[in-house]
Formats: structure tokens, sequence, C-alpha cells
């Protein structure tokens, strides 16, 4: 029987509503809160302020030109270069030239430090694909320094903070986004935010994937809305795998990274046989960019040269005990707390499903497709074409949340609030309350497994059109069955239900990157096709997504303009 | 491989336990307890509610009372707790809202009293301050900008399972820390809350029970002690 009466409804105005509280929406709203501390700003996190996401879980560290021997050309070449020439340049030069801007107010602002040199300078350490060294850092866990700030400084404003608070669906208008519905997790009462801006900044869904990095609360959740309502997206295809996830067996803490400074500061990467295996790949060796690393592991894998547990090794033990407990006590102490060794031993790791390039349009100011509906950080596309450069993650969330939290400053400004639909609200709220009231059909859990399991088998590292097709018949099938799926039970604290709802958002993204990664018939950064293994120079081109009425995609192409660099020849 | 037995302090509703749920879970290699609950969610209970995040050791909302010891679920290997039974219960001194999932909210309301935020008259600088890797903020202060704000010192305090008022190791070292800031000024309004006879760093009895559990290794007592004779010192709090 349909749940005929949906769940109390709590109502809630706001000028803007950010929903996400990673280093995007936490600098989006020191913005907009700097600029004018009289506009009302709601967050709403879906876990505990400055301790969800993924900015929480930076390590090495965030990309700046702050020395007078490096250059803003340089950190744009290198993102360029990184990219494999298909970013959008006016967005990667704004990520270079407002990056520096940012570490300044990340420190006098919100009060981080970073690491310093004897004489005061800020230190900045050495990461792959990069010309200088030029990634700056505190110690090697640098979200924690990031986070913990920037919440206590929303501590002590009066910016509105919704905790354990999930995002369910943007509320449009003809055409125009006028907030959100909202879900708290712990009460399970919904509200809805009427906004005149609403920025998604809630990460990626890079979680779709058997072996992945990111924080585990995270399902892409603004993606999938923004997608839901209508918005276009570019290069879903593109999916960074990071080179050295741990593997610790069946557990969750698999795919949780040991950091790229690492490979930075000189470790090796050995396979099964104890060959130094980066010498077949790529002549900067460990120190090639993320995707060149994490596929040459991979194709070591499986050609049947991996570890036993289907990895291969990074070794930094020639580095010695000293260096490494200076440069890397995180990493040493991440190792110990699942019985490895990093100073002493080999440990196995595995690519790692990481960060998606690809993701919602946006323009200069984070404007997507839809009129008031912004994004910035990783549910936004573009900014790193085809592969990120480590480094530069953090400092895309900082410096376009910022960003974002300015361009909304001056879009609400003069604003009355939107209308919203009562039906809308109405439709949703029993669309999402369903599974509470289903007596019969299957849990969450089983289908998230099959959902990792074609990600990573069918859509992973090294693709092909053949395997591409069947995983979209096979991510169709399953959110049909995630439709249909059951989590009877309470509103409040259910922990099926929210599983259910991840699942569904996480089908929406990955039925996208699948499609995308079936139209790029060539190999170029992250995107590796087996049936198409060079990239080829008429694929120059960004990949366009836009959800249409019946809920598919249409696919349109646009060449790359190559605004500040051209591409060599051979590229 | 024979199963561990993994009690569980279970709330009926909503709010503070009032069963104890017992479940078996084969141990597999490296298994931490987060490993454990994620198998009874997703095989024999899924209304079982904890908090996680990250699973690595940084988010620090895993925070939990196993075997008697507040510790993170996810650096918990239970091969290491030597014992065939693992009991698991909210983290002590916090308001219960299901199962494990208690509310952090005390123990915020606590830390916002030390003013967590820089106050600084340089905040409107374009420059980044001078601060030599020499200089005593550089050299004292990076192991404990570490905290996770997990709770876990919270809620092994032996004053603070019977003082509402006192702030707490966590927040106790937020402070120091701004104390130390070589940007930062608003030390009178810190060291006024951190002096309080009630709230304050006297009501710590140096048991060392913060220190022993932090995950993060931070020597919380230190952070008090140092207050302590800071208050009675001024010149110890000197920022250079």
């Amino acid at each position: 029987m349909p749940h005929s009466s949906p769940l109390p409804i709590d109502t809630l105005d706001a000028d803007i509503l950010i929903i996400g509280a990673g280093g995007a929406g936490l600098l989006a709203a020191l913005h907009v809160h700097e600029t004018d501390p009289k506009l009302k700003i709601v967050v709403a996190v879906k876990g505990l302020l400055g301790q969800s996401g993924c900015t929480r879980m930076v390590q090495g560290g965030y990309n700046a030109v702050l020395n007078p021997s490096d250059s803003l050309e340089r950190h744009f070449t290198d993102t360029i270069k990184g990219g494999a020439y298909i970013n959008n340049q006016e967005l990667a030069w704004m990520l270079v030239a407002e990056s520096p801007k940012r570490i300044v107010e990340l420190e006098n602002k919100a009060g981080c430090i970073f690491d310093r040199n004897p004489d005061g300078t800020i230190h900045q350490k050495a990461f792959a694909g990069q010309s200088f060294d030029r990634t700056v850092h505190k110690g090697d866990l640098t979200g924690i320094e990031i986070m913990s700030n920037l919440r206590d400084y929303m501590l002590e404003t009066d910016i509105r903070i919704l905790q354990e608070c999930r995002g369910l669906d943007l509320l449009t208008n003809d055409g125009k986004v006028g907030g959100a519905l909202l879900l708290n997790i712990r009460t399970g009462r919904l509200s809805t935010v009427r906004a005149k801006a609403t920025l998604l900044a809630t990460g990626g869904g890079a979680t779709m994937y058997r072996i992945s990095s990111p924080s585990l609360e995270k399902s892409g959740d603004g993606m999938a809305m923004a997608r839901r309502a209508g918005a276009g997206f570019v290069d879903m295809e593109m999916l960074q795998f990071h080179p050295t996830g741990l593997l610790v067996g069946t557990s969750v803490a698999t795919g949780g990274l040991l950091e790229e400074g690492l490979r930075g500061a000189g470790a090796h990467l050995y396979n099964g046989l104890g060959e130094r295996f980066m010498e077949r790949y790529d002549p900067k060796l460990e120190r090639a960019t993320r995707d060149v690393v994490a596929r040459s592991s991979y194709l070591e894998i499986v050609a049947g040269r991996g570890s036993p547990n289907g990895g291969v090794y990074i070794d930094g033990s020639h580095l010695g005990e000293e260096f490494l407990l200076r440069n890397f006590p995180g990493m040493v102490e991440r190792c110990a707390d699942y019985g490895f060794d990093l100073v002493h031993d080999r440990v196995e790791v595995s690519p790692s499903a990481h960060f998606q390039m690809g993701g919602i349009t946006i323009d200069l100011a984070c404007r997507s497709s839809l009129d008031g509906l912004f994004a910035a950080g990783e549910d936004a596309g573009g900014v790193h074409g085809a592969n990120r450069l480590g480094g530069n993650g953090v400092a895309d969330s900082i410096v376009f949340g910022g960003v974002a939290g300015d361009s909304m400053t001056d879009y609400v400004m003069g604003r009355e609030l939107p209308t919203i639909s009562a039906a809308q609200i109405t439709a949703l709220s029993q669309h999402w309350t369903r599974p509470l009231a289903a007596a019969r059909g299957e849990r969450p859990f089983g289908l998230r497994e099959e959902l990792e399991d074609v990600m990573w088998d069918r859509v992973g590292v090294v693709r092909n059109g053949a395997d591409l097709e069947s995983a979209l018949d096979t991510l169709a099938a399953l959110r049909e069955r995630a439709q249909q799926a059951a989590t009877a039970g309470p509103a409040a604290s259910n922990p099926a239900w929210n599983a259910l709802m991840d699942v569904l958002n996480l089908c929406d993204i990955g039925q996208m990157v699948a499609q995308s990664a079936l139209v790029r018939t060539e190999s170029r950064g992250a995107h590796y096709r087996l049936d198409y293994a060079s990239p080829d120079p008429s694929w120059l081109k960004n990949i366009f997504l836009t959800p249409n009425d019946d809920g598919d995609l249409d696919v349109h192409f646009e060449p790359v303009k190559f605004t500040r660099l051209a591409p060599p020849s051979s590229i | 491989m024979k199963p561990y037995q993994v009690k569980i302090a279970r709330s009926a509703g909503n709010g503070a336990p009032t069963e104890v749920g017992t479940f078996e879970v084969v141990l597999e290699e490296r298994m931490t307890v987060l490993d454990a609950l994620f198998n009874i969610q997703r095989t024999q209970d899924d209304s079982l509610s904890f908090r996680c995040a990250c699973r690595v050791g940084m988010c620090g909302t895993c925070a939990m009372y196993i075997n008697s010891v507040p510790r993170l679920a996810c650096k918990t290997q239970v091969s290491r707790l030597n014992s065939s039974t693992v009991t698991i219960g909210p983290l002590p001194n916090l308001p219960v809202i299901k199962d494990l999932v208690v509310s952090l909210e005390p123990f915020f309301e606590q830390w916002k009293k030390i003013k967590p935020a820089l106050h600084s008259p340089t905040r409107d600088s374009k420059e980044l301050a001078c601060i030599p890797a020499t200089s005593r903020y550089a050299r004292e202060t990076p192991q404990k900008r570490d905290c996770i704000t997990c709770g876990i010192c919270y809620g092994a305090c032996g004053i603070k399972s019977s003082s509402a008022e006192y702030l707490g190791p966590a927040a106790i070292n937020k402070a120091f820390l701004r104390l130390m800031d070589p940007r930062d000024t608003a030390t009178e309004e810190r060291l006024e809350v951190i002096n309080n006879e009630r709230a304050g760093v006297w009501r710590c009895h140096a048991q060392f029970n913060c220190t022993a559990a932090c995950p993060k290794n931070i020597d919380l007592t230190d952070t008090i002690m140092r207050l302590k004779r800071a208050m009675l010192f001024p010149s110890g709090l000197k920022k250079a």
C-alpha cells in the first residue's frame, strides 16, 4: 500500500541554501558571511559539521603558487597537461589564479596555520605531475587543519547549520531552482528550505566503486539532485582512481589512501614479482600523474603480476625511519592501525576510486544551467579535464566555494523569495517515504554491493564498449529494483532507508559515467578504453549530458576552447 | 574462524539504551570494531545505528565505549582486544540519541565557550603571518592541532562525569592553541574562561584518562598543566 500521508514537513526560508559542508560549502558560507553578514544562510550537512566529507580527509595538501620562483602559468600548464587538454581553461585559470589568495583567507580569516620553513614562510612540498614544489600542507593530515578551523569559524557566526541533514531533491518552478527538500537523518523530519540561491557542494560519487577512498556517507547527492532537476553535466566519464588505496581484506578501511606525497618523496611501487613496474610505463616512474600510475598498477594486477590480495606494493622503507616518521606520521599510523609497517615493509595497495573530474556544468560564477542553482567543488565539472593533479582537489573546493559564495551574494541582491510548488513537495515526500511503508521488497545492502561490482568490473580503470553497454543495462535494472526496495521502519535513524537513498543517487550518477564513457571512443587521462587504447586528437572535445523530460540523457559534444594554451600536435 | 560475541547497548526507540543486543560475528583478518558493526547492520539487524564517515581515523565520528574504554571503532582491531566478547556502548558523559549515536551538543557548547575561532587584528591582511619553523607555536602545537573532536577525552574524563560545567580536555586544548597562536589577541577572554574555578583548568586532577584514551595521542593532561602554570606564571604563554 502506498504511504498515503507523508511525514510532517518543517519549513524554513533563507537567502542562500548550501547543501554540503566540506571545503566548498563552508568557503561559500564564509564568503557570503564576510561580504554581507545580514544574509540568511542555511547550511545542510549530511554528517557532523566539519567532520563530514572529503576535505576533512585531505592528506597531502593544497596547490598554490606562493614562491616567486614559481608562476601561475606553470601551475596552469601543469593542470592542463595533467588534465590531457580537455579542461575548461578559464575555470582552470581561475583555480590557479585564486588559489594563493584563498590560502591567505584560510590562515588569516579561518585561523589555519600550515607548515612553515625556518624563515617563517610557508612550506611547500613535492607532488606528482608538477613542475614545482607547490603543495601547501599541515603535516600529512592537512584536511583536519582546514576543516576544524572552518568549523570553528562557523561556530562563532549565526549561520544556521542543519547537521545530519541530507538533501533529497531540489524544488523547482518553471525551470528555476528555489531551494530543496531535506531529511534530518536523526529525527526523521522532512523540511523544505525555500531559498533565493541554492549551492550544491555535497561531493561526488566515487563510493559507487568496490574499492574507493571517499568518506562513506558520500553518495553524490548533489549531482543526483541536479540530474533529476534537469541540470547539464560535462565529461562524466572522467573519474579518477588514486593509485595507492590500502588493501585491508574485507574491512571498510580498504580503499583508504596512502597519500601521494609518499611517491613524491621517492617511494617505489613493486608488482607481485618484485619488479619496479613503472619502468615499463612512464619515464617519470612513480611520480607520473595519478591516471598513469593507477592504470599501470591495474594492468599489472589483471596480467597476473599482482600481490596475493590483488594489488601492488608501495615501499618507502629506503627513505628511512626518521624521514617517514617526521614527514608521514599519519600514514605510518594509518598502516599500523591495520597491522602494516610502512617504515620497514612493503604495503599492499590498489587503485581506489577517488574523485569525479566530471560534474555539473558551471560557468565562471559557478552558475549551473538552471537559474538559481550553483555548484562548486567535486559536484561541478570542467576544472580538471581528464585527470586531476594531487593537491588541486582541495584547492578546487576552496577556490570555487569562495567563487560560489561571492556569486550567490550578488545573485540574491534585490531578489524576492521564489514561489515553490506545494504539489511538488507532496509528490517528492511521498516518493521518498514510500520505502518506509513497503512491507516487502529487497533490502538496499545487496543492491549496493551489486552496484559497486558492476562499476568496478565494467566501468572501472580499464573499459571497453561491450562492458559499458552491458553495464548500462545492469544499472538500469538495479535502479528499477532500488525503486521497489523496502526499508520498513521509523523515519528517524533508519540506516537501511538512508542506504537505499544512497543507492538511488549513485545509480543516477553511475549511469551518467557509463553513458559518457561509452560515447568517448578514445583513451584520455583517467578514461581508458581497451578498444580505443590511444588518445585521438579529434576527441579534444567535451561531452555534455542534458537530462530530458523522459529521464534520459541527451548527448552533445563541443570542441575544447583553447583560450590560453593549445595542445601539442601529438595529443 | 571462531565467532566473536558482540554485545551492543540498544535503544528501543530513540533515546538512551534500554537493552543489550547480542550478535555473533565471524572474525576476518584485520577486522575492526567498525567492520563488526557494519557486518551486523548489513546481515543481522539493519536498524542498528552508529556514526561513521571517513572510516580511517580522521573524521572522529565513530567514538564509542568498547570493552569499557572509549575508542574510535575504526581504529580498534577486534583481535587486539584480547577478548572473545566485545561489549559496545555509547560514549559516556553525553546524551544518547539512539543505540551508539550520542549528541555532541554539550561537547560543542563547552567548545564554543573558549572562543575557538581566530580573533586577530590581521584578519584582513593579504600577507601570511611569519611563523618560523623554530617558533614555539610551530614546535609545540602540531600534534595538539590534530584533534578530531571525537569526544573521547570528554567521555573518558572522571571530572566530566560529575560536572556539567567543566569545559573538558578538548575545549581546553583548543583554548591553548589559540592562546599560543601568534596572531590571536583574545587572550584575556579565554584566560577568564579557563581560569573559572567551576569550569576551568583547576577542575582537572591529572588522572590522565583523557591522555590515555586520545586516539590521536594528544597529551591533553600536559596541555592542562601548562595552562595551570601559565595562570600562576604568565610568561608561560609567551607566543614567541
